[in-house]
């Protein structure tokens, strides 16, 4: 079947744009290894085909600005000239138009291409872009044949003439010739590979002459074959005369060969044949009489036997004209009663060494092996029909999974079923994965053009610029490549934009003048992560909080309320560019909210991370594919849905540990100290409830927490019921559905039945459900209004009450141990009242001896002592009642009520409720064991410190406690809080928790002992966490003393023997880590 | 392959079609049949049988003819249909086949 034209046209836009990618990426490579001949061949290779077939179809542009190209190309393949980067220049600029005519073949004739042909010309000397062959052979009288340097030179006709005698010569032939304008051409073809390597017979080849030209003669040399031996591995050599109007180049592309193959002869020699009075016959010789044979060797005859006849008498042979180039001393040396075929064979053999027409083994080079060999290894297939067959293997999937369950139902009824059906899974399984494969492209595919984008913008804004790209292999779905190749090609230009410095900033700020960029792809946990890391000035909060207010973008009260962080992740709102000036180059304003609209479109999301000074590292999170997903079938009231795997973080059971609790109204989960917030899957989308046999509605019975992401936050989604995991082929959404965006799509599950899959950052919208770091800076009146929750700040907190009336709370980390007692064992001494305890006494205390708050009005038969922890001299606190140990995010209002022994109060299931201060109604129960510290002059009198702290209770207690001693002490409620101020305001010493939201301690204390003014700062934790695993990990980080929450004495001692204070000096930072112990008793 | 002898004509008839997968067993076969063959001083290839004749398969018909001109035998092809003539003439054979026309 033939191709028409237009399909014709595709095949060739194709194969031309294959040329074209692989030539920007050799000519780059040659800026740095001029000589790599490989390299030099391939693009001569490349642009020499370009020429050719564009050519074929009339496209004179494309053929001119190629051929300019492929005559430089062919000086510097020819040792001529070395390619120096102007050159390189001009090929690119070449190559860049080349690309624009390639995409509009029509058009193309109407582009202008002097401006990339003056670019070339100068290095190659005068107007080359005439249609003059580029490597046509001559034909020197007597002489070997070599491939020329430069521009085509025309062929003497004397040695022409030795070429013709090979042929019957026609003269009504070429005077037909002549009268058409048509060339006459000799082409030199070899069996092997110039036809059957190409995948064609002999006869489909010269049919295919008849059709580009007029077929006038040919000539077989037979040399190469001399028996059966090698008949089969001997390239034959066929010559044949023919006419066409084509140009050579044209010739050489159509019949796909080397323009070595071909000789023109010249207009005279035709004449002169065409005037010719008769047919000149051939003056190859005759069919010769059977030789003697001499040199040739008898099969199965290793030594010379006598001839079974006679000689045959020799007849006079003619002369024999049998190749060019054969000198005729060396006729002589032949016996005239050689076979002509033998002799032709070996003068041809001679010709073929003399001559530099590559013979079929010269032709094998390297690269010709490698590309042959790629070739046969790979094969152009249809995008749609890899689509297609990702469809089709989705159907087998469902198929087979229908096939196993009904197997299920007559497993052993059908002897062998087991076995085939095992193989059917098998395969099925194989076969999905392979035709998965076939959609996935290396991620290098969309990465090559930057290396050319990095180094012409870095030659346009004055830049040095190094480009770092790793992890080129690195698989993804092609639709997701399509999808962030434009957001990629946004966020490199970015950085060589804004983010690099000059040469002349950076070495002021001791950076290497050169500025470097890395891209890097990788797999990480089911995606693909590409990261975007320039060491250039990062992204200043300040500047950027500016220029949003200026452009009105947020208003100056949600400035005021950002971080740096927040801050920052301005750069991704619509209408925000923060150059000083839109250039071209980057910065419409339209950049990364639509990098992250696109990331997010195919189900990624963006990371930003950046250090004023340092440079900026952007993430983007992709799926591997979105064709098929591991995935979780839920159900609820009976509907079922699936939920894409790389969503869902965990799953937690309710049950009596795991309990819906309600904050103003909105249901919420309390997840490892945060606070989880929830949605039900049954109500947002108003499933109907079942309705059983009597018509009743049966309620749907919520068992399950899912624990989903969206961007980077997380909720809870309740569920009545978890089926199983399913790998599931996705499909798009009816039409009828499109602009449900809580849904992303559909799926068949096995038993055939139809599931939804969930879009979870759309549930959170349906839901109405907003984060406050990620949504548009809500102040927090609305974040309260909204039902949603802050993450953090949640303590473990004992409950108990003194008397009915009030209840009272302790963190749980200074509780010890809780004793319950019968009132009669209490024995008093004094006003002071005790128990046995643990083999001695413990003195107990009544709250309302020492707080004003209301007295119990009778004494129970069983009380509770309270033991604390961490302190001196532990006293035990007695309660009537202990209610309950709870996890609140609750915050303390230390205004609301105060008092002696009071830090402050807090609605706690909606309760009024008093936090102890443990340590002030010690002090003023046993002032001899505790108060003697305060009055002594501590070495921190003088010392600022800054205090990290998300718990309120131990930001309050610990805060009064250094207050007595410590000269100033200012709070952060997080990491990335203190860590903002830390570069603000000089302190002395840093004191931080290590479980906090938003920034943890250690890294906190990473961050601030990679800033060089700050590398000294002594840092001391203070935490519950106390494992050995967590002290080495503080250690490691640069802690300079570990502290376990809450021993005021300890703390204080540690505190000041960092500034050699205390009985025993510390050595430096790095080196010394106190290992906090509760004090025995 | 199929071979008999007439008078002095060695008759091979090639049973299938002359292509670089079918070939080397022909060359086989033929190599041997030349070297026990005795009183023979013409070869005839019939190739009615024959439909393609690939690059390797012209090779193999060249490799014959040359042997028999190593031998001092005649040769021809015999049983060529249309294609076949057009494609021995293309490659000027057509005359050393002994194909007429």
């Amino acid at each position: 079947m033939s191709l028409t034209d237009d399909e014709m046209l595709d095949v060739f836009v194709q194969e031309s744009r294959e040329h074209l990618e692989s030539l920007e990426p050799d000519l780059l490579s040659l800026e740095d290894n001029p000589n790599d001949s490989e390299t030099i061949n391939r693009i001569f290779r490349s642009v020499h085909s370009l020429k050719g077939t564009s050519g074929f179809f009339g496209l004179n542009n494309i053929s001119k600005l190629a051929h300019v190209m492929e005559n430089l190309m062919s000086l510097a393949r020819d040792g001529v000239i070395v390619l120096s980067p102007p050159m390189i220049e001009a090929l690119l600029k070449g190559k860049d138009k080349l690309s624009l005519m390639v995409d509009d073949p029509q058009g193309s004739s109407e582009m202008d291409i002097q401006a990339e042909i003056a670019l070339v010309e100068p290095f190659i000397g005068g107007d080359q872009h005439t249609a003059a062959p580029v490597a046509i052979k001559t034909a020197p009288a007597k002489t070997v044949v070599t491939a020329p340097p430069a521009p085509a030179q025309s062929v003497p006709s004397n040695d022409v003439s030795d070429l013709l005698k090979l042929f019957r010569l026609d003269p009504k032939e070429f005077k037909k010739a002549l009268k058409n304008n048509h060339r006459v051409y000799v082409l030199k073809l070899h069996t092997q590979s110039d036809i059957k390597a190409k995948g064609r017979t002999p006869l489909d080849f010269f049919n295919e002459i008849g059709t580009l030209g007029e077929f006038l003669d040919s000539h077989t040399n037979l040399g190469p074959i001399q028996g059966l031996d090698n008949s089969l591995d001997a390239d034959l050599i066929f010559m044949f005369l023919f006419a066409a109007a084509m140009e050579p180049d044209l010739v050489a592309g159509c019949f796909d060969i080397h323009s070595d193959q071909i000789i023109e002869i010249p207009r005279s020699d035709v004449e002169k044949v065409a005037n010719a009075p008769a047919i000149i016959e051939s003056q190859e010789y005759p069919l010769p009489p059977p030789p003697k044979k001499i040199s040739l060797k008898k099969i199965g005859n290793p030594t010379p036997q006598p001839a079974i006849k006679p000689p045959l008498p020799v007849k006079p042979q003619p002369p024999v004209p049998v190749a060019l180039g054969e000198a005729p001393k060396k006729l002589s040396l032949k016996p005239a009663a050689l076979s002509g075929a033998v002799f032709a064979a070996e003068a041809e053999a001679e010709l073929e060494k003399e001559t530099s027409i590559p013979s079929s083994a010269g032709r094998k080079t390297m690269g010709a092996q490698l590309a042959r060999k790629k070739a046969e290894e790979t094969i152009r297939v249809p995008v749609s029909v890899l689509d297609d067959l990702m469809t089709l293997a989705g159907e087998m999937v469902l198929g087979r999974n229908q096939l196993l369950r009904l197997s299920g139902l007559t497993e052993g009824e059908i002897p062998g079923m087991s076995g085939v059906l095992q193989t059917i899974n098998v395969v099925t399984s194989d076969l999905q994965e392979k035709v998965m494969q076939t959609r996935l492209q290396p991620i290098s595919s969309i990465l090559g053009k930057f290396n050319r984008i990095i180094r012409d913008l870095g030659a346009k804004l004055g830049k040095e610029i190094d480009l770092d790209i790793q992890g080129k292999d690195v698989e993804l779905d092609r639709s997701i490549l399509e999808a962030i190749s434009d957001p990629l090609t946004h966020l490199i230009r970015n950085c060589a934009d804004h983010a690099i410095e000059k040469p002349e900033d950076r070495e002021r700020a001791g950076k290497p003048k050169r500025g470097l960029v890395k891209l890097i792809a990788r797999h990480a946990g089911g995606q693909v992560h590409v990261e975007i890391i320039d060491d250039g000035k990062g992204l200043d909060p300040v500047m950027l909080r500016r220029k949003a207010l200026e452009k009105g973008i947020l208003t100056s009260e949600e400035i005021e309320k950002m971080s740096d962080r927040q801050a920052q992740a301005i750069i991704f709102l619509p209408g925000f560019s923060s150059a000083e000036s839109i250039s071209d180059v980057s910065g419409r304003g339209v950049g990364m909210d639509v990098v992250k609209t696109n990331i997010e479109g195919v189900g990624g999301n963006v990371e930003l991370d950046s250090t004023v000074g340092k440079g900026t590292r952007v993430c983007l999170k992709l799926p591997l594919t979105l064709a098929i997903v591991p995935a979780m079938i839920i159900e609820s009231s009976g509907h079922r849905f699936a939920v894409p795997q790389v969503n869902l973080e965990e799953v937690v059971s309710l049950d009596a540990n795991n309990k819906i609790e309600k904050v103003r109204g909105s249901p919420v989960l309390r997840l490892r100290n945060k606070l989880l917030p929830l949605i039900s899957l049954h109500d947002v989308l108003n499933i109907p409830d079942r309705i059983n046999a009597e018509g009743q509605k049966i309620p749907c019975k919520d068992a399950y927490i899912m624990v989903l992401k969206s961007d980077q936050n997380q909720y809870g989604l309740i569920v009545e019921e978890l089926l199983n995991i399913e790998e599931i082929v996705v499909k798009p959404l009816s039409r009828y559905l499109q602009n449900v965006k809580c849904y992303s799509g559909t799926t068949i599950l096995g038993d055939g039945k139809v599931a939804v899959i969930l879009d979870t950052s759309g549930i959170t919208d349906l839901a109405a459900l907003t984060f406050s770091e990620s949504d548009k800076f809500q102040d927090k009146t609305a974040l309260a209004k909204s039902g949603s929750m802050r993450v953090g700040e949640a303590q473990s907190l004992l409950i108990f009450r003194n008397s009915m009336s009030e209840r009272f709370a302790i963190n749980l980390a200074m509780v010890a141990r809780i004793e319950k007692i019968r009132s009669k064992d209490i024995e008093r001494v004094g006003s002071k009242e005790y128990i046995k305890y643990l083999g001695g006494s413990l003195r107990l205390l009544r709250l309302h001896d020492f707080m004003a708050i209301a007295r119990p009005t009778e004494e129970p038969e069983f009380l509770y002592v309270i033991v604390p922890n961490l302190v001196a001299s532990p006293l035990g606190i007695i309660a009537t009642e202990v209610i309950d140990a709870i996890e609140s995010a609750a915050q303390l209002d230390e205004r609301g009520i105060t008092g002696k022994g009071i830090l402050g109060s807090s609605i706690i299931e909606d309760h009024l409720t008093i936090f102890v201060n443990v340590y002030s109604i010690f002090e003023e129960a046993d002032p001899e064991n505790y108060s003697h510290l305060k009055d002594e002059q501590s070495v921190l009198a003088d010392k600022r410190i800054l205090y990290a702290e998300d718990t309120s209770f131990f930001r309050t207690i610990v805060v009064q406690y250094l207050k007595d001693f410590c000269g100033s002490i200012d709070v952060a409620k997080h990491g990335q809080e203190a860590w903002e101020m830390i570069q603000k305001k000089p302190y002395d010493m840093l004191l931080t928790d290590i479980e906090m939201p938003f920034m943890d301690g250690f890294e906190l204390t990473e961050k601030v002992r990679a800033m060089d003014s700050l590398k000294d700062l002594p840092i001391v934790a203070l935490t519950s966490l106390s494992s050995e695993r967590h002290i080495k990990r503080g250690e490691e980080v640069g802690v300079t003393a570990y502290e376990t929450k809450l021993d005021k004495e300890r703390l204080r001692e540690t505190l000041e023997k960092v500034f050699g204070g205390g009985k025993k000096r510390l050595p430096g930072p790095q080196t010394s880590v106190i290992r906090a112990q509760p004090v025995a008793r | 392959m199929k071979q008999k002898t007439v008078e002095s004509e060695l008759i091979i008839t090639m049973e299938e079609d002359l292509l670089s997968t079918t070939v080397r067993s022909c060359l086989t076969q033929a190599q041997k049949l030349l070297e026990e063959v005795e009183g023979v001083d013409a070869l005839n290839v019939d190739i009615s049988h024959v439909n393609t004749i690939d690059s390797q398969g012209l090779n193999f018909l060249v490799g014959i003819y040359q042997e028999c001109y190593s031998r001092g035998w005649t040769f021809k092809v015999s049983g060529a249909t249309a294609s076949h003539k057009q494609l021995f003439q293309f490659v000027k054979l057509s005359e050393r086949f002994g194909i007429a026309g």
